[in-house]
């Protein structure tokens, strides 16, 4: 669980943004979403002490 | 007003954000959870979203990533506020004007989202890509630094493994 690995994936879409390359960086981006969306449910999904 | 001086606003804006983040982890010792670094990554998406306008032009896509990036980190948010929302659970980290980080993180993905939405209904996308104003190139290669300096923050904090969940210093001070 490298929790750097997608602030590395942004910083990579952004230099590639900033080159000229804007179908990596939309890549990029989206593995950085896809990334954070498998960290939130690593770190995410124990139980609550609320009820609602 | 042209909608890429809009989205220089936003990219200072998200700076502005990650850098007051920044404040409070180097000079007061606030080091970022597992659930605050996800909800960093969701400003620098939706910077890189701004970063993709300013530098090809905008599009419809670039704003869908910025609402993608901000339910995903606007969900870490929420995560985060319930679990200190029962009284006598605690908080974390110090309050800024009443709110803690993770509240006033939930209320900026809440502009990003109206933000996304309203550039989506006034935008006007064409695919020539305008020219680049200097104060937007430099916004964004100033974002793209800040981009840098959390990956080595993060590193520097968490190393190749998971972050603790309450972390109190840099990996080399444990």
């Amino acid at each position: 669980m490298v929790m750097a690995l997608p602030l590395l994936t942004a910083f990579i879409a952004a230099i590639l943004a900033l080159s000229g390359k804007p179908r990596g960086a939309f890549g990029w981006s989206l593995a950085t979403i896809a990334i954070s969306l498998a960290w939130l449910f690593y770190h995410a999904t124990s139980k609550l002490d609320i009820m609602l | 007003m042209p909608i890429r001086a809009f989205d220089t606003f936003a990219l200072i804006g998200l700076s502005l954000i990650l850098l007051v983040a920044f404040y409070y982890q180097l000079v007061l010792g606030e080091f970022p959870c597992p659930l605050c670094l996800l909800q960093r990554v969701g400003f620098v998406v939706a910077g890189v979203a701004a970063i993709l306008n300013l530098t090809h032009g905008p599009k419809p896509a670039h704003y869908g990533l910025m609402l993608l990036a901000a339910v995903v980190a606007g969900s870490a948010s929420l995560r985060q506020i319930s679990l200190h929302v029962i009284p006598d659970t605690g908080a974390y980290g110090s309050a800024l004007w009443g709110f803690h980080f993770y509240t006033w993180a939930f209320i900026g993905y809440g502009a990003l989202v109206t933000y996304a939405g309203a550039m989506l209904i006034i935008g006007r996308f064409d695919d020539a890509p305008p020219p680049m104003s200097g104060a937007a190139r430099l916004a964004c290669w100033i974002f793209t630094a800040i981009i840098g300096a959390n990956v080595l923050s993060a590193l520097a904090e968490c190393g190749l493994g998971p972050c603790p969940d309450n972390p109190t210093g840099w990996l080399w001070s444990k």
